[in-house]
């Protein structure tokens, strides 16, 4: 068996006091579809923003497709994160202990790692072509001419082409949700991230978003998708990971969870959808 | 031999003195007789003050310059060294006689109680029992009234405003120096002078402490025109030589002299002027206002650059710097808004000289205003980036952003939308609030409004010409406010 594309070992996370995720182990191989799931409040966003580093580890170490971030060897020193609610720039400051030590691997992660916010975030001052197209210059360097040929193709794929004059205001949730996909697509990243995918979507738009990440299960992309929506991720996931407390209660293949579920916790949540 | 190089160096000196310019400062805002602008041509200034500055500096074999500088700050202004001296109606008191050095006196006069027309109670002070008196702050009409405590004193900033609230009814006798009683109610029947004069108010050349030289030569220029005779012919042009004058310099001729300035005075500003007249004079007083309104336009726009240049550097640096740098960021934010523009104006203008900066009235004026406004600036800024929800920046930064590349391409074209009104706000505040620095000697928009307006007591058509002229530069800006807003609204921020 290949070695895992994703590799969680030993990770810990407060936030503001309080323990968030706890020693987490978690292996993602490539090309798999694993699907994060449980009770809103368990963590499972957190971890997954975990693995953007978006939220930064106190300890543990991540490996990403060979790149390690190894929060263990910070010097250990009593987290403060005070919460600067009026701040919301201050957790990307200098003061930042991990991102510091590790710019350069987290970077380089997040070259390989496309994400898709549950809020989307598009750039509401660029176009539906320069979300896509825009990062292609600033971030790798291209030319326009050559970021507006991968953005157009990326966004045929989604099928957003023919809207690509548009502002992401004139959309709606789901070409929308296309366009996040698109963005995170067009880096040519060998990770997709999405959290909550289908929260803002009609059930036909779900269909759409189900056929999408088929697609790229088929380009060879590995995808994590954080969902609380049994049909979405029944559908969807090879594999499941049941997170509860911030703790990995159980990862099987989707069929082993939902089927049988040796956790009476896992067990407990499934039910919520069967009855 | 040593005679002669002495003679030949003072020679030289004298030389020198001669393309020397006597710098002094007075207020183009005192009214009639001492300082005003020419009713027929205002960028003329003239009055008896003038004459004597002028004949001063002849004598010294100097040419003169006359500096503008609001009435208040003429004494703080000689530490400066703008000028050296003043000359304008200063008061000999004890209290200045510590800060500066006085000449001999120009000039004697004494205190003049002016009532309105129709009042044929009030003949002297002691019938004011009771009444409402103005006087000019700091004068020594003021501290005459002061110490009479059956009377209700009120200050004002200048003498025409005491007669207005007595024309007015708000006041029923205004005590002021005897020579703007006498040009005021020369050409405002609705007021008279009434009662015995009293008093004695002495004025002097006030000097810098360290100028001893300049004062030994004004002295003696002084007693020569009081010998010749030189002073008193000016003083007859003004009509103001009177009796205490005559006894203290010894002078009882009984010659006539010509009083050609008061004449002229009087015939420019009899009251009941046409219409016609009247737009003559507000089309004379244009070039005025217009170089004035150069002034207040390129200072605003000079210190608005300035104000948003500082200004992001500190919201920047409130927002992103390391604790301590914000933290001090945060202070001069506050400690700028906190204070008083005009306070900061003085501390730049009059106090940064005592440790060796002097700025330029303009460069003053830029930084005074530039800084104050960079304070308010920054918090717009601040406002304008912590808007851009915190999604925009985790975004960037999952695309693999760097910080600054998120701030340059996501963060700030985002913000520059939300600041641009409060920009445009600020600037046109910025504009109005340029008129304060005229008590730095700037000459701008309102200071000439005062100047042009104490020359014809009209403050209100010249206020609304001032009011416009303000109105009509600020509208370009708005506009192009609306021009920017439309350019960034064409994308419109809505979170998607």
């Amino acid at each position: 068996m290949t070695s895992p594309i994703i590799s969680v070992e030993k990770v810990n996370l407060l936030k503001n006091g309080v323990h968030i995720l706890k020693n987490i182990d978690l292996q993602i191989y490539p090309q798999k579809v694993v699907g994060i799931i449980g009770k809103s409040g368990s963590g499972k966003t957190s971890l997954l923003r975990t693995l953007n580093f978006l939220e930064t580890i106190d300890n543990g170490k991540i490996t990403i497709d060979g790149i390690v971030v190894n929060a263990n060897l910070l010097v250990k020193k009593s987290k403060q994160r005070i919460d600067r609610s009026d701040n919301p720039f201050r957790v990307f400051t200098t003061e930042n202990e991990l991102i510091n030590r590790f710019r350069k691997e987290i970077y380089k992660i997040r070259s390989k790692v496309g994400f898709v916010f549950q809020e989307l975030h598009l750039f509401p001052h660029f176009s539906v072509l320069d979300n896509v197209a825009q990062p292609l210059i600033i971030v790798q360097k291209q030319s326009k001419d050559q970021a507006v040929a991968n953005a157009e193709k990326v966004l045929e794929k989604v099928g957003m082409k023919k809207y690509k004059e548009r502002y992401p205001h004139h959309l709606s949730g789901g070409q929308k949700q296309r366009v996040a996909i698109a963005r995170a697509l067009a880096l040519q990243p060998k990770i997709i991230m999405y959290d909550e995918p289908t929260s803002a979507l009609d059930p036909e738009n779900v269909v759409e978003i189900i056929e999408v990440i088929n697609q790229l299960k088929k380009d060879g992309i590995t995808q994590v998708v954080v969902s609380h929506e049994y049909f979405f991720f029944r559908k969807v996931c090879d594999e499941l990971v049941y997170v509860d407390s911030g703790e990995v209660i159980e990862h099987n293949t989707t069929e082993e969870i939902i089927k049988r579920p040796r956790d009476e916790r896992t067990h407990n949540y499934l039910k919520i959808f069967t009855v | 031999m040593r005679k002669i190089v002495l003679l030949v160096l003072v020679m030289i000196q004298t030389n020198l003195f001669a393309v020397e310019y006597f710098r002094w400062a007075a207020d183009a805002e005192s009214n009639a007789p001492y300082i005003f602008q020419d009713a027929k041509n205002p960028s003329i200034v003239k009055g008896f003050e003038y004459d004597i500055a002028n004949a001063i500096a002849r004598r010294m074999n100097m040419r003169t310059m006359h500096v503008q500088n609001q009435w208040d700050g003429l004494i703080p202004g000689l530490s400066r060294g703008d000028y050296v001296a003043v000359i304008n109606g200063i008061e000999v008191t004890e209290d200045r006689n510590r800060e500066v050095l006085f000449s001999i006196p120009y000039y004697y006069t004494f205190e003049q109680l002016v009532v309105r027309t129709s009042d044929y109670k009030i003949n002297k002070l002691l019938d004011l029992r009771g009444k409402a008196v103005g006087a000019l702050k700091n004068s020594l009409a003021e501290r005459i009234l002061k110490d009479l405590d059956y009377i209700e004193l009120r200050s004002y900033e200048g003498e025409v405003n005491a007669f207005e609230d007595l024309t007015n009814g708000r006041i029923e006798a205004a005590l002021v120096d005897y020579p703007i009683a006498l040009y005021y109610t020369a050409i405002h029947p609705e007021l008279k002078m009434v009662g015995e004069p009293f008093g004695e108010v002495i004025y002097s050349v006030a000097v810098h402490p360290k100028n001893g030289k300049l004062l030994e030569r004004i002295n003696l220029a002084l007693s020569e025109m009081i010998e010749s005779g030189e002073m008193r012919e000016i003083l007859e042009k003004w009509n103001l030589w009177n009796p205490v004058l005559a006894s203290k310099w010894g002078d009882f001729s009984q010659k006539i002299y010509p009083k050609t300035e008061w004449e002229n005075f009087v015939k420019n500003n009899t009251l009941g002027v046409g219409l016609i007249e009247r737009l003559e004079r507000y089309i004379a007083v244009m070039p005025l206002f217009g170089q004035a309104t150069l002034v207040t336009l390129s200072l605003s726009i000079v210190s608005m650059i300035l104000a948003i240049f500082l200004g992001t550097m500190l919201a920047i640096l409130k927002i992103f710097a390391p604790k301590s740098i914000s933290l001090a960021a945060t202070s001069i934010i506050e400690i700028i808004r906190g204070t008083p523009l005009l306070i900061q104006l003085f501390i730049i203008f009059y106090a940064l000289p005592g440790i060796g900066i002097k700025l330029s009235p303009m460069l003053a004026a830029i930084i005074g205003l530039g800084i104050n406004y960079a304070a308010y600036e920054a918090e717009n800024y601040r406002a304008g980036l912590l808007a851009i929800a915190h999604g925009q920046m985790e975004a960037a930064l999952a695309l693999g952003m760097g910080r600054r590349q998120a701030l340059r391409y996501i963060i700030i074209p985002q913000s520059i939308k939300i600041v641009i009104p409060p920009i445009t706000n600020d600037f046109i505040s910025l504009l109005k609030d340029s008129s304060l620095v005229s008590v730095i000697t700037m000459v701008e928009l309102t200071k000439v409004y005062n100047q042009v307006a104490a020359t014809y007591f009209d403050y209100l058509g010249t206020g609304i010409i001032v009011a416009i002229i303000y109105l009509l530069i600020g509208l370009p800006f708005v506009r192009l406010a609306k021009y920017f807003e439309k350019r960034y609204g064409m994308k419109e921020l809505k979170t998607s």
